[in-house]
């Protein structure tokens, strides 16, 4: 047993003065002041598969914006050349109207981002005010409202897709509009389920005996706190809709010639497969590279987010 | 003599986290003999805990690092050994119970299958029939009522005390030689607590099981234990029979936790002696004794160098700069010295 | 005549449906007299959180009435009203974790009643109301622009007490404040709590399970087991002299820091016995009431 009673005789007597407490030093806080988000942001960046994701997705979104600007074509523009495989002048080849294939790709990228990105904000702006709203309130309000939505998802999606594409006229604003109609819904349960575990806590029951009303608690309390979720959701649906987009162009129902969606492209390349195969490939590959790279980051922020894993 | 069950000699276990690397135990040294109960008492951040789960190896690597020392149990020593040895040592010769019943239970396993699980496992019994008598047995052994019929029963159809009984059972099971019980009563009302108590100290008697309670009740310690080890910032500060800590403590801290609560037997209006402050951080841990900046009768040595342990008797051990020889004579608190010539003069109250 | 700030009579809060009701609160009544603390004190699902919280409005009651400063709390016509006993009237609960808004900072959390109420809009003064809260309850000013997870579980609670202390009420609630922390950090706590109540004229209703504790800092004890208050009077009287025997139960089950004391500690067990239909609350001795029938109680004298 080490427990020896060893001790050093040859002390100096001052050392044995009582000086006392030092409150200063019992009472510190850590040094380091994080905040929340900046908590986030550390453990998403020690994820590597999302950064991987943000870097493809900056990129994707960079070469969006600047590409046609620097191009020596348009995206509709006849350079002569039909059905030419990927070269020097035209990096990803051209097609059978003889559009260079390089700047269609990027054209498609602003188109599906800008698809994604409008979906993700109307399923925001509805869903979380619907979800918050039902969730507080709670009762026959919440009865009421959760219904509604049920009823809109209970409708095959596709089905309420194609029919109000049938009924309005093909394009970008109508098939925004289709995909948000029943979209909003999954935000709105989300929203609402993470303010039915929030409201309980003692925090907002400490407003509530403060005298804060229902639409302090939403605003102070209940959407900050429901933050992270909210993101992450948004951040998944944003792949879901480019995904759907593409699919519903690559049947005929997307943007219209001469815009060029990936979905249009794909469709167009499917025909050429034997003869172009680079038509069907470059669109297929950086609808799949869109799609990996959100749900790679919508991942991370999850993971980050999850405060089971904090510290 | 007594038979030596469990030796810890001068254990340290650090934590890689984003921060740095915290110290949760900075050189602990206890002993544990077959047949007692060695409470160990601290509060957040003591490393009570960490020491605990220590014990049986069950601190995840990383991020934990077993720095130093040795865990020696029946001569032992388990920190070399690999998870697939600890396996046949866990649940057997060693087990655990932990603080919260709700979730120490499989939710979706019937309660009696959950103790044939751990019989089944350490080859305790012939059969599966065998093993479902045992069970039975062990059921009413820990005061379950009808135990043919509860060992059918979900744990959620158990209140939290008849939970915790279960979780007894299953560490009962393979018979084992130590028992380290972290904070068991810690969620339970105070007339549950006494039953799983008085349950636990008959078990000790009918089977000379060793008992390590880790709690931060004073008034539990008192109950249970035959010696005690008051564990601040990672380190055991005051070690000795539960007697020599009650009734003759050495070590500020332990002054300041004997203080904190109230003195039922003097009623005043005194406001409580409360140790100002909060523990310091493990990350860097304080080069000289570590509960110096709270303690108003710190010395000029505690800030440089951290005190030996001193011994106090046989028993009795403290690791204060205020033992040596040199150091001035200092009385106890008086609300201290006030509560223990009631404790020792006076009986029980109610 | 001391004047009693709350009058509960007869509350009941029944959760559940109609046909099978849980009776958190199964008809209790009592008062508390300004400047006293009165301590509630049961085992877990006796509904002494309930109760709390059903006084300060978080719950709609079942039925009963809750009189505070002469008035009905349910019956107030106008926001305004409404608002006044918000600020009258105030809650420290027991979770340090769970009770503070953990996206905001401790400046933000201490103001917020402000918020509400449209107080102290500038800046400034706001700066130096926060200021001097923080500094009542042991705290540094400069903690203001920290996050709530930058503090210890006694620094939190401390921000909690600061916050139900922001509008300067005249009755707090704690709900089982200490119960979560150390127990040093417990002491540190309660003598804060005891000090402010003598700087500031507070009256208390203190709900805990720590008999220890609720004894030494309660002027009165309130005894509950399963809905209902089953013994009430001077905190020394129900320590030194109980009556029912669920108190006497419970007060021989609870662990002294003292091993002689508790060598020789006798457990008193208690059988549960629902009460009879006709139990009313007697007054044993002076101040000291049972809820029992005249025969049970003449039995247990």
């Amino acid at each position: 047993m080490t427990l020896e009673n060893k001790y050093n005789d040859q002390i100096a007597p001052e050392r044995f003065e009582i000086v006392g407490a030092r409150p200063s030093d019992a009472d510190s806080l850590n040094k380091k002041q994080i905040s929340f988000w900046q908590e986030v942001m550390y453990r998403f960046s020690h994820n590597k598969l999302a950064i991987i994701g943000l870097i493809i997705l900056a990129f994707i979104t960079i070469m969006g914006i600047f590409a046609p600007m620097f191009s020596s074509w348009t995206y509709e523009e006849n350079t002569g050349l039909y059905n030419t495989a990927p070269s020097a002048a035209h990096w990803f080849g051209t097609d059978d109207l003889a559009r260079d294939l390089f700047v269609r790709v990027w054209i498609g990228a602003r188109i599906s981002l800008f698809i994604g990105l409008a979906a993700a904000v109307i399923d925001l702006i509805i869903g979380v005010l619907w979800g918050s709203i039902s969730g507080l309130l709670g009762g026959r309000v919440d009865n009421i409202m959760m219904r509604i939505a049920d009823v809109l998802t209970a409708i095959p999606y596709l089905l309420v897709v194609i029919i109000l594409l049938v009924v309005m006229e093909k394009g970008l604003i109508p098939m925004i509009i289709a995909l948000s109609f029943t979209g909003w819904v999954n935000m709105a349960r989300i929203v609402r389920a993470e303010v039915l575990s929030i409201k309980s806590r003692e925090f907002v029951l400490a407003s509530r005996t403060l005298g804060a009303g229902t639409w302090h608690l939403i605003k102070r309390h209940l959407i900050p706190n429901a933050m992270g979720a909210i993101l992450v959701t948004m951040t998944l649906t944003i792949p879901a809709a480019i995904f759907t987009e593409s699919f519903l162009s690559y049947i005929g129902l997307g943007v219209q010639q001469p815009l060029a969606s990936w979905g249009t492209m794909a469709s167009e390349g499917n025909k050429a497969i034997q003869s172009a195969p680079w038509r069907l490939m470059f669109p297929a590959l950086f609808i799949s590279l869109t799609i990996f790279a959100f749900n790679a980051v919508g991942d991370g922020l999850r993971d980050a987010l999850d405060p089971k894993l904090r510290k | 003599m007594k038979k030596k069950i469990l030796e810890v000699n001068d254990l340290h276990i650090h934590f890689k986290t984003y921060a740095g690397i915290v110290q949760a135990v900075r050189g602990v040294n206890f002993e544990l003999y077959e047949g007692e109960t060695l409470a160990i008492v601290g509060e957040s951040g003591s490393g009570k805990s960490v020491t605990s789960n220590a014990l049986m190896k069950l601190i995840p690597e990383p991020p934990g690092i077993y720095a130093k020392g040795e865990i020696k149990f029946n001569g032992r020593d388990l920190i070399p050994l690999s998870e697939k040895e600890m396996l046949s040592i866990r649940g057997n010769e060693v087990a655990m119970i932990f603080q919260d019943p709700m979730t120490a239970l499989n939710p979706t396993m019937r309660i009696g299958k959950q103790i044939m699980e751990v019989l089944l496992k350490h080859k305790k019994v012939a059969s599966k029939g065998a093993a479902k008598t045992r069970s039975i047995e062990l059921l009413n052994q820990v005061g379950i009522p009808f135990p043919e019929k509860r060992f059918a029963s979900y744990p959620h159809e158990l209140s939290g005390g008849m939970r915790q009984r279960v979780v007894i059972a299953i560490a009962l099971a393979a018979d084992p030689k130590l028992l380290i019980a972290d904070e068991p009563t810690t969620a339970l009302d105070v007339t549950i607590q006494a039953q799983i108590l008085e349950l636990m100290k008959d078990i000790q008697k009918s089977s000379n099981t060793s008992i390590i309670f880790i709690t931060h009740d004073l008034g539990v310690v008192a109950n249970v234990a035959d010696r005690v080890a008051v564990m601040y910032a990672g380190q055991i500060v005051e070690y000795g029979t539960v007697e020599d800590i009650f009734y003759n403590p050495k070590h500020p801290y332990t002054w300041g936790l004997l203080g904190s609560m109230p003195d039922l037997n003097n009623s005043t209006d005194e406001l409580l002696r409360a140790i100002p402050g909060s523990p310091p951080n493990l990350i860097n841990p304080p080069t000289g004794c570590a509960f110096a900046p709270r303690n108003e009768l710190a010395l000029a040595i505690d800030y440089e160098e951290e005190p030996p342990m001193f011994q106090v008797s046989d028993t009795h051990f403290a690791k204060t700069w205020l033992l040596h020889p040199n150091a001035p004579k200092i009385p106890l608190p008086e609300a201290v010295a006030r509560r223990i010539e009631s404790a020792k003069g006076g009986t029980a109250n109610a | 005549m001391r004047k009693k700030i709350l009058e509960v009579k007869g509350l009941k809060q029944y959760f559940g449906t109609a046909k099978e009701p849980i009776k958190a609160v199964d008809g209790i009544s009592f008062d508390v007299y300004e400047g006293e603390t009165l301590g509630l004190v049961g085992e877990s699902g006796c509904g002494k959180s309930t109760t709390g919280r059903s006084i300060i409005r978080l719950y709609d009651i079942t039925e009963g009435e809750i009189l505070f400063n002469q008035k009905n709390v349910n019956s107030y016509s106008s926001r305004k009203e409404s608002m006044q006993f918000n600020r009258e009237m105030q809650m420290i609960f027991q979770d340090p974790y769970a009770s503070l808004n953990p996206r905001m900072t401790a400046g933000e959390i201490i103001a917020e009643g402000y918020d509400i109420h449209g107080l102290h809009k500038n800046k400034k003064a706001r700066q130096e109301k926060i200021g001097e809260l923080l500094e009542s309850v042991g705290l540094n000013r400069e903690h203001a622009n920290r996050y709530a997870h930058e503090f210890s579980g006694g620094q939190r609670q401390r921000i909690g007490i600061a916050r139900a202390l922001s509008l300067d009420p005249s009755f707090i609630i704690a709900d089982e404040p200490i119960s979560a922390l150390d127990v040093s950090i417990q002491a540190q706590v309660v003598n804060l709590l005891k000090q402010l109540q003598k700087e500031r004229g507070l009256t208390y209703l203190f709900i805990a399970h720590d008999l220890s504790m609720v004894k030494y800092i309660s002027d009165r004890i309130a005894v509950m087991y399963r809905g209902k208050i089953l013994e009430l009077g001077d905190a020394d009287e129900i320590y030194n002299n109980p009556i029912h025997p669920y108190t006497k139960s419970l007060l021989s089950a609870v662990p002294q820091p003292n091993p002689e004391y508790e060598r020789k500690r006798v457990r008193i067990p208690y059988k549960h016995e629902e009460t009879p239909e006709n139990a009313e609350t007697l007054e044993a001795r002076p101040g000291h009431f049972v809820f029992a029938t005249k025969q049970q109680l003449a039995s247990w004298l």
